[in-house]
């Protein structure tokens, strides 16, 4: 069922390519054959035309607005309570990241500024696909470390969607303590990792810096516990809980990460994946319903599962010493993988020529959640759209292509 | 709700004693880097020059930690212009350009309990009209430009823009600046800044040393 699935369309060279869920090779396509997938268009880029009738207006909210943690636009269609229509315009602070021709070494550095809440996850998808092509064996202690930091990242990216969700739901006790919860461990972090965000300690072959994960092992441990105490605590609130329950369902097979399995759907790329979650007896966090709660419940576990596989990981092996394998860059090929970053599954390709980056291409993740808020909010009411778009977590500044 | 205040007591108070005392922790490689051996070092912004280093330019991405090392001190903003008038209370109306999210997130994690920047008498506000300046975040891009000059004529005078982070001061390594179109009277180095730096700036921008 899965492998029907459209995961993303790449134009190379004028033509068009696909990639469908659970393979590693892109195909050329024709048009017509990919029209019959109901996220063709959303993958382009295109949205459906905006609601029309009488009385029917457009508001518009953003690209700058107080209540955005980023900079986008929203055309809603009203009458004046229900939201008939939205059209995002995802494009006003698109940035030219330019990969092409560039070094693998400085287009790394570019790769983990696409998302600075993700970055651990591009930038271990990334060095892996560099090691692909040119035969590099990176070593089971790296792909430790590489599982270590996205899951840390995961933990750090949950409590930011479900401390969005609590302050637009004006639950601003429970906000406040998630933001401390969280600052808590983006100080962990940067103590272990040298970086609040993770930056420079992927590299090709290896990690950059060396670490001891004692400190975060027993810190993770307590953040999960005091965080399961907030989120029980927040789940008493009736005011929280009727603003979310019901609000902006989604349920198709080809959204990803917490937005699909929160409808029920258990594909979650850590399975089967190139990192080796399995022998850590991962086993996805499986949601019902598919509205606002469904994903905050689902975020809320996987908190608590990221916990538990840092723990056994970090067990495991506590201290990890710098090293990288040495790459042959006389390499040549192409590679197409995916890994399971916080917002969902992304995909990445590159093509790598005496190390330098040709014809490199991302799906993120918020590129295909972003129809699941604009599909699921239609019906509901204009108090629904803050409740709807903080649940997806979706970030804006992976939304658009590489140059 | 007995739950909630038998957590907050159990919590206690989280607040940082910044700017009266120093900060208690500082992400390592949000700081300036230093010299501590000699040799060649490849810098992917080229801050590097000898043995200083351009903290403007700099990505803080580590690639020169064979010779240099991260201080683990404030990063020291560029203040042009100090507005004694917001000492007692400033109102910051933040936007994004074109940023990675990393300094989005840094400068909400200002209005945590650790950070608390209302007990400084720094407040967010959700429109330009009613703030005191304007904090930007990220490369200038393309459609973000006229959002952005907007907002600032539409600050009133006395104002300051401050440019946070790498890539809204110099254009980090992915794009242009905000400087280039803006004055912008404070400058905040770092890939993202780390909270205690942003706080640091905006109290010298107050004239608050």
């Amino acid at each position: 069922m899965d492998s029907e699935v459209l995961s993303a369309l790449v134009i190379i060279d004028g033509r068009t390519h696909c990639l469908f869920r659970g393979e590693r090779k892109l195909r050329e396509c024709g048009n017509d054959d990919l029209k019959l997938h109901g996220n063709y268009s959303f993958l382009m880029g295109v949205y459906p035309e905006p609601a029309k009738g009488e009385a029917v207006f457009n508001m518009t909210f953003g690209p700058v607005a107080g209540g955005l943690f980023e900079s986008i636009k929203f055309n809603i269609r009203t009458y004046g309570e229900r939201i008939l229509s939205v059209t995002p315009e995802w494009n006003c602070k698109a940035r030219r990241i330019t990969l092409s021709m560039e070094p693998h070494d400085r287009a790394l550095l570019k790769v983990e500024r696409i998302n600075a809440l993700f970055s651990a996850s591009y930038s271990s998808l990334f060095c892996h696909l560099i090691e692909k092509i040119t035969e590099t064996e990176a070593g089971y202690e790296t792909q430790m470390i590489r599982m270590i930091m996205i899951e840390s990242e995961r933990i750090a990216s949950h409590i930011l969607a479900i401390q969005r969700l609590a302050e637009a739901a004006s639950q601003n006790v429970a906000k406040h303590h998630l933001s401390a919860l969280r600052e808590r461990l983006l100080r962990v972090i940067a103590s272990t990792f040298g970086h609040r965000y993770i930056f420079g300690m992927n590299q090709p072959g290896g990690i950059a810096r060396s670490v001891d994960l004692e400190k975060l092992q027993s810190e993770v441990g307590i953040i999960a516990h005091e965080f399961y105490r907030i989120w029980e605590l927040i789940k008493v609130s009736r005011v929280f809980m009727d603003r979310i329950i019901g609000v902006d369902r989604a349920d198709r097979i080809w959204y990803v990460g917490p937005t699909l399995r929160a409808s029920g759907h258990s594909f979650d790329a850590r399975i089967d994946g190139w990192l080796p979650y399995s022998d850590f007896g991962f086993s996805p966090v499986i949601g019902e319903v598919g509205d606002s709660y469904a994903r905050a419940s689902v975020r809320a576990a996987e908190i608590l599962e990221s916990a538990r596989l840092i723990g056994e990981m970090v067990s495991e092996r506590k201290l990890f010493v710098h090293g990288v394998s040495p790459i042959n860059f006389e390499a040549s090929g192409s590679y197409v993988d995916t890994v399971e970053s916080p917002g969902g599954e992304l995909v990445m390709g590159i093509t790598l020529n005496e190390g330098r980056i040709l014809k490199p291409f991302i799906r993120s993740a918020s590129w295909c959640n972003l129809p699941a808020f604009t599909e699921g909010i239609k019906g509901g009411i204009l108090t629904d759209f803050s409740f709807g778009v903080e649940s997806h977590g979706l970030i804006v500044s992976e939304m658009g292509d590489l140059l | 709700m007995k739950g909630w205040i038998r957590l907050g007591l159990e919590k206690g108070i989280v607040t940082t004693s910044f700017p009266r005392e120093k900060p208690e922790v500082l992400s390592p490689w949000a700081t300036e880097p230093v010299r501590i051996y000699p040799g060649a070092t490849e810098c992917p912004t080229n801050a590097i020059d000898g043995d200083m280093v351009d903290r403007f330019r700099c990505i803080y991405c580590g690639r020169c930690s064979s010779s240099f090392a991260p201080t683990e001190r404030l990063n020291v903003p560029e203040v042009k212009a100090k507005v004694k008038l917001f000492a007692k209370s400033m109102k910051l109306f933040v936007i994004d350009t074109g940023s990675c999210g990393g300094c989005n997130s840094e400068v909400q994690q200002l209005w945590n309990p650790i950070y608390d920047l209302s007990r400084l008498g720094v407040f967010f506000t959700n429109t330009p009209r009613h703030a005191d300046a304007l904090l930007v975040v990220g490369i200038l891009t393309e459609g973000m430009e006229k959002p952005l000059l907007e907002a600032y004529s539409a600050i009133p005078d006395p104002k300051i823009v401050f440019a946070v982070g790498s890539c809204s001061v110099s254009g980090g390594i992915l794009g242009k600046s905000v400087a280039s179109v803006l004055d912008c009277k404070v400058l905040i180095p770092g890939c993202p800044p780390d909270p205690f730096s942003i706080i640091d700036a905006i109290q010298k921008s107050r004239g608050l040393e």
